[in-house]
């Protein structure tokens, strides 16, 4: 009889067991920041993206804007006056109301340096949303944004994660620990942050959608890349980030896993800092760029799941202009150019690589070494400074770097997003610099002024165009590869679908 | 044959009592044994689902191995320095750095797909099949910068295959490094080594390689799956089941195999042995089977020994309660144990005892109830009080065993009169009752209560309203008391005693009542009868007298129309008679005239000329009478002046008189004659003429108003046509007015409005007896003075007539009833009430609606009939 009893009490546990459905995601980098207004990583987005949420968000699997904490909206006739109606009755997982009060204070405290919640490193508000003038509350559930001038891409970058909207409540109380303990309104809420192992996340119980299938969400570190392999092989883990090229074979002749391969919105390249010799001569450049075997690196670093690249813009992204100039393979050339410069091969550029593949660089390490080599056939010998990717990160943004690999996905599915972020002088700024490259140009940053206040596609394809063409032939990089978003997951995760910007949505997905 | 009911209650019990304990011991430990064991086969099944996890993740570990392999090898610098050097020192190379590694086989190819190189390991048998032809798959996607690894097919065998490109160290393109491994035994028991579990292969669905061993030791190919199976595995699925593989039992599992183009082109297949579990199961159901025979025969046991302790004891009780039944209620029950069955041998004892006392009791008491009985049917049979009385004395005294017994009952004066006794002393032919007794009676009536006094007992006899009188019984001096019982008894008897004698006097009542009654139901019938007789009469009177009224109604109709058809005639035949009268006076007194005007001496030719002006006065005539009088007196005057200027005599008298013939022209030549005609004559001959042709006209016009009037009563009555003939509707309204003219010409007026109208069937002279009746009424009702109009109208596939009034109108609380035959609001005599009832059945039966509308000054009754006739008629005719 206790047999039995023992039988039933088992059953009871594991049926206990299932009804927790929970899903571990295991990446190679650990988040650096879930504060939305610091975060700069991908892996940072991939877990704020389910904490918090937007005024506005992308429909699924596109990049047409739909409506997420506010109802609708509305545009004065000059383009600078925006109102957003709030959803009502939404709260925040501490239980505060999501009012006009919070997106003021979301957005204030980025904009606003003096503001008691501004910190240091807010890195994406002077690169997207400088141009929001004012943010100001009309009632409970109206806000009204006014803006520098009009400025296309606006409504679409407001979906993006710097303008979460956060619980002015908890941040009073947390202070710089609300990076650690983030209070937003998403589907998911964090329950614990084990440094440097994992990050915990419950299903919020009080959404306003439909509440989610997956009750837990657990993102895992785990550098090894042979070790995520193994656990997702083994079962432990049920979604994987950054699988290294040669794995992907090995997912696609497992029966029980399955490869996502979305094309992605990003773009792999080498920076060269334009502000420090031998790179701010153009042609010292442009030599780099015949220099550079991209396809071999293509076929061997990506396995051929990407594209060489021409330019910072990626194919599939509207505005991508394909008639721009084109480094093909050339050493003999690039040889050529060299010899006319004033570049000793003495001089030993650092090449400033990190450890961690990257989604849009899988094996950061190899294509840095083909690079090297590469260059190193044309009489450039450089040395590789291989760091861990928050270091390499913290380190090329101050330009210590003569040479970098570097990479963006892209997050707003707008062409702005890639020019003005990756080569505008606004954001070359040492200490914030997603210009890795250091690049200034006044035509180009004019072009891109331009392209931000035209509400034409058509008239802001144009100035895209040209500001590619500048690009094409100022060469502060050598524009890599466009890689495509692999992500492995077990077959029992069902739904899932990857977004180009590799975040993945787990409102409706459910395991079984 | 065994019946179960004829077995002692002995072996019952210690059968019951042995299922009642097996059974579900046996029931429990068996959904246990097969819970328990369905839990272990399923964990079986589980872990062989695992196994097959596990297994697949070491042949993929191989997999990677083989793959990491050929990248190492492919970036190995002293390959590539082999290659510049001389490609023919490649298979040394190979053979010297893999000469103990079981990788597989080992293939370079060059940059022109071509395989120069190639090391197998030392079972050659193994990797013969396998050589890659020049320009194979594997060798193609490498040779395009890929490292290409899949499982796949080569000839019958599946493989794996990894494939890298040999890059040196200038990223130039070498070559190809394939390494094949078979997916044969040997994997298998590779892979069985790590995971404990028996390992097979399948191509398809057919089995290539396995671990398993036949009983003779000899290894088989391995299992299919079941069929319904199969493709859910190479769908993708891992199943699980139970196969057979000789004559041994095996948990089952089939993962997929796949390429790297995700084509499922095999499986791999884990088998875990069923045995110890089949062990288990055997084991459990053995020690299930000897547990329970075990338990049974415990069991058994010690419901016979329970048995015979209780059944003992319960035989005894068995006999005692035979003899009880028997009738024997002494025979006692001994109890001799303290436990239930004791219990229930006291009980049993107590319940004969007090059995024995309720049968004596019961017994007494029949005796009571038998003898109530009796008085009560003595009683309701037996009716008169003196009898009643007796038989209750009687049966009391005797019920009750008192010697002496007395019934009084209350007289009219109070005093209570001794009316029934038993057992008193007769002293001088006269009873005594003990002045005691006497006493207690009058106590008992006037207390209302019951009272004893050593041996007597006395009660009231009373009924619900009153006191009837007392029964006083009593027994001899030392016969002992009366006890509790007997008063009820007693008082029982009285209240019966007392009804009966209520009764009886009831019957008495009754019976005196009854009689006088029926004496009067006989004088109220033949009353009746009279009654009756006298209604029979007055009824036929009634009916005589409805039938003579409806004939005198019509009658009545016909006079009217009589009395003014004799009107219109009279009329005109007094005018011919007064005419004719005249006639003769008048031809005399003109002959006469005409032989003094023949004395005259008149030339021929002024005789002539004055005749012919007189019959030319005669056409004038007609137009006399009809000038003003003004204009009558200025003639007057003029033919006066003419007669002055000839000096004729009565100038004015004369011109007046020719005036009046209508012979005004002649006054000229009478002047001019009057030397030798009087004039006076002359205006004579004139004015007899003008009489007589005035007298002819009025002939004329009498004459041709009989005509009409005759000929429209001949319309009216259609005395010649009978039945449906085409009617005008016009013309019988027309008829209808002629014939009422009488009435209608001393001030009424009556307006006219007809549609021209088709015509219809119809009973024609039925339907002018509406027409005579609306109007008739119209008359009546405006008591003879007014305005009457009648309209004929086309209404869709009607025929209206409308008659309409402005007499005073009918008043709304009649106006329900007016159809309704005798229905009249005329004074008694002046009309039969008929009228309207009659028009309203000859609508009817020309399938028409007669309606009405009525206010003061407006009454209309409006006729509708269908144009098509009466259709009603049609059918039934």
């Amino acid at each position: 009889m206790g047999g039995i009893v023992c039988l039933l009490v088992s059953r009871c546990s594991s049926e206990e067991g299932s009804r927790a459905k929970v899903l571990r995601v295991a990446s190679a980098g650990e988040a650096l920041t879930l504060d939305p207004a610091a975060i700069s990583d991908t892996e940072s987005v991939q877990v704020a993206m389910q904490i918090f949420e937007q005024l506005v968000r992308y429909k699924e699997g596109s990049s047409q804007i739909e409506p997420a904490l506010a109802t609708h909206w509305s545009v004065d006739r000059r383009g600078i006056l925006w109102t957003f109606y709030l959803r009502r009755g939404v709260r925040f997982h501490d239980g505060s109301p999501m009012n006009a009060d919070s997106v003021v204070f979301s957005l204030e405290r980025q904009r606003d340096r003096q503001h008691p919640f501004h910190f240091q490193d807010f890195t994406y508000w002077e690169s997207t949303f400088r141009n929001i003038q004012k943010i100001k509350k009309v009632d409970e559930y109206t806000v009204q944004i006014r803006i520098e001038r009009p400025f296309a891409p606006f409504l679409a970058n407001l979906a993006m994660f710097p303008a979460s909207i956060v619980s002015p409540t908890a941040m009073k109380k947390e202070g710089r620990q609300f990076a650690v303990r983030p209070v937003g309104t998403g589907p998911y809420q964090i329950v614990q942050w084990i440094k440097g192992n994992k990050i915990i996340l419950a299903r919020n119980p009080r959404h306003w959608e439909k509440t989610p299938l997956i009750t837990h969400l657990i993102y895992e570190v785990v550098p090894d890349a042979n070790q995520r392999l193994v656990e997702l092989q083994s079962g432990t883990i049920d979604v994987m980030y950054d699988l290294a090229p040669s794995d992907r074979q090995l997912v696609r002749l497992h029966p029980d896993l399955n490869l996502y391969i979305v094309q992605g919105n990003n773009v792999a390249f080498l920076a060269m800092n334009t502000q420090k010799p031998p790179f701010d001569d153009p042609r010292v450049r442009q030599a780099v760029n015949y220099a550079i075997n991209k396809e071999a690196i293509v076929k061997l670093v990506y396995q051929g799941l990407a594209t060489s690249a021409n330019g910072p813009i990626p194919p599939n992204l509207w505005g991508h202009n394909k008639h721009i100039r084109r480094y093909a393979y050339n050493p003999e050339l690039a040889k050529k150019i060299l010899a006319k410069t004033n570049y000793s091969s003495l001089y030993h550029p650092k090449l400033y690589v990190m450890s961690t593949p990257r989604p849009y660089l899988p094996s950061p390490i190899l294509a840095a070494r083909m690079i090297a080599r590469n260059l190193a056939e044309v009489g450039m010998k450089v040395d590789l400074v291989i760091r861990p990717w928050s270091e390499h990160l913290r380190a090329t943004q101050m330009g210590e770097h003569d040479l970098c690999l570097s990479g963006w996905a892209g997050d707003n599915g707008d062409p702005d997003n890639f020019l003005f972020l990756l080569l505008d002088q606004e954001n070359a700024r040492r200490g914030a610099a997603r210009n890795q490259a250091m690049f200034t140009d006044e035509k180009f940053h004019q072009l891109l002024l331009r392209g931000q206040t035209e509400f034409n596609p058509k008239v802001r394809r144009n100035y895209y165009y040209l500001a590619q063409e500048i690009i094409a032939e100022q060469a502060p990089w050598v524009p890599l590869a466009h890689t495509d978003v692999v992500v492995a997951a077990q077959k029992s995760v069902h739904n899932l679908h990857v977004h180009p910007s590799t975040v993945i949505f787990y409102r409706k997905v459910s395991k079984n | 044959m065994f019946r179960w009911w004829k077995l002692s209650l002995r072996t019952k019990l210690a059968i019951t009592l042995g299922v009642a304990t097996l059974l579900p011991l046996l029931l429990v430990s068996a959904v246990g044994i097969r819970v328990a064991i369905g839990r272990l086969e399923r964990s079986l099944l589980i872990q062989t689902r695992q196994t097959a996890h596990i297994a697949l993740n070491l042949l993929l570990r191989q997999v990677q191995r083989i793959s990491k392999e050929s990248i190492h090898l492919a970036a190995d610098p002293e390959l590539h320095e082999l290659l510049n050097l001389d490609p023919g020192l490649v298979s040394h190379y190979l053979q010297t750095h893999y000469q103990t590694s079981d990788l597989g086989l080992i293939e370079v190819a060059d940059k022109h797909k071509t395989i120069f190189a190639r090391w197998l390991p030392q079972d050659q048998r193994r990797y013969r099949r396998l050589f890659c032809r020049s320009g194979c798959t594997a060798s193609v996607k490498a040779l395009n910068y890929e490292q290409y690894l899949t499982i796949a097919l080569v000839g019958n065998q599946l493989v794996i295959q990894a494939a890298a490109p040999i890059i040196d160290a200038t990223f130039a393109l070498r070559g190809a490094v394939i390494i094949t491994a078979p997916l044969d035994g040997q994997m298998a028991d590779y892979i069985k080594g790590v995971v404990r579990a028996d390992i097979g292969f399948l191509n398809g669905n057919r089995p290539v390689a396995s671990t398993f061993v036949s009983q003779t030791g000899q290894r088989i190919l391995g299992v299919s799956p079941p069929q319904p199976l199969e493709q859910s595995v190479l769908q993708g699925n891992t199943i699980e089941t139970v196969q057979q593989i000789e004559d041994q039992e095996f948990a089952m599992a089939f993962a997929p195999l796949q390429t790297i183009q995700g084509k499922r082109i095999g499986m791999l297949a884990v088998g875990l042995s069923r045995e110890g579990l089949m062990h288990a199961k055997f084991s459990a159901t053995r020690s299930l089977i000897f547990g329970g025979i075990i338990c049974l025969i415990f069991a058994m046991s010690l419901a016979y020994v329970i048995g015979r302790r209780i059944t003992i004891p319960l035989g005894r009780l068995h006999r005692s309660t035979q003899a009880i039944a028997a009738g024997d209620l002494e025979h006692g029950v001994t109890a001799e144990t303290d436990d239930e069955i004791g219990d229930l041998a006291r009980a049993f004892q107590t319940m004969t005892v007090a059995l024995r006392e309720n049968q004596e009791r019961l017994a007494a008491r029949m005796r009571e109830i038998m003898t109530l009985h009796q008085i009560g049917r003595a009683v309701s049979s037996v009716l008169s009080l003196d009898q009643v009385l007796h038989l209750v004395v009687n049966e009391v005294t005797n019920v009750i065993g008192a010697e002496r017994g007395v019934l009084m009952l209350l007289e009219d004066n109070g005093q209570l009169h001794l009316r029934a006794e038993v057992g008193l002393y007769h002293s001088n032919q006269a009873l005594c009752v003990p002045n005691a007794w006497l006493q207690m009676a009058e106590e008992v009536t006037e207390r209302h209560a019951a009272k004893a006094v050593t041996t007597t007992l006395a009660v009231p006899l009373e009924t619900r309203e009153q006191v009837l009188g007392a029964l006083v019984i009593a027994r001899r001096e030392g016969a002992g008391s009366f006890s509790e019982a007997d008063l009820r008894l007693l008082m029982t008897f009285a209240d019966q005693a007392a009804t009966a004698i209520a009764n009886a006097r009831l019957y008495d009542e009754i019976r005196t009542f009854s009689a006088e009654l029926e004496e009067e139901v006989q004088r109220r019938t033949a009353e009746l009868v009279a009654t009756n007789a006298e209604l029979e009469r007055t009824i036929s009177e009634l009916k005589q007298t409805q039938a003579m009224l409806i004939h005198s109604e019509r009658m009545a109709g016909l006079g009217l129309l009589v009395a003014g058809i004799a009107h219109e005639i009279n009329t005109p035949a007094g005018a011919i008679q007064g005419s004719a009268q005249t006639f003769g006076e008048t031809i005399d007194r003109l002959v006469e005239r005409l032989r003094q005007f023949t004395q005259c001496r008149l030339t021929p030719k002024e005789a002539s000329s004055l005749f012919e002006q007189m019959i030319q006065g005669r056409r004038a005539l007609s137009q006399i009478g009809r000038l003003p009088p003004a204009t009558i007196r200025h003639r007057a005057r003029e033919l006066a002046t003419i007669f002055e200027r000839y000096q004729i005599l009565d100038s004015q008298r004369l011109s007046k008189r020719l005036l009046e013939a209508g012979a005004a022209e002649m006054a000229e030549s009478i002047g001019q004659l009057a030397d030798r005609v009087s004039p006076e004559l002359a205006v004579g001959i004139v004015e007899d003429l003008a009489f007589l042709e005035r007298s002819s006209l009025s002939i004329q016009a009498a004459i041709s108003s009989l005509v009409r009037l005759v000929s429209a009563l001949k319309s009216y009555a259609h005395t010649d046509e009978k039945g449906l003939i085409e009617a005008d509707i016009t013309e019988g309204l027309e008829t209808t007015l002629t014939i009422l003219h009488n009435q209608l010409r001393y001030g009424i007026t009556v307006q006219k409005s007809y549609d021209p109208l088709p015509k219809v069937p119809a009973y024609v002279d039925e339907l002018n007896q509406v027409w005579t009746n609306l109007i008739h009424n119209s008359i009546q009702a405006m008591d003879g003075k007014g305005e009457i109009e009648i309209t004929t109208f086309m209404q869709d596939d009607w025929i209206g007539v409308r008659v309409q009034d402005n007499g005073p109108g009918i008043p709304p609380e009649i106006m329900p009833r007016i159809f309704e035959p005798f229905f009249t609001t005329k004074p008694s005599g002046v009309g039969s009430g008929l009228g309207l009832g009659i028009a309203y059945k000859i609508v009817k039966k020309h399938g028409g609606k007669i309606e009405v509308e009525s206010r003061p000054n407006c009454t209309c009754f409006t006729v509708l009939l269908p144009k098509a006739g009466p259709q009603i008629d049609k059918k039934s005719g």
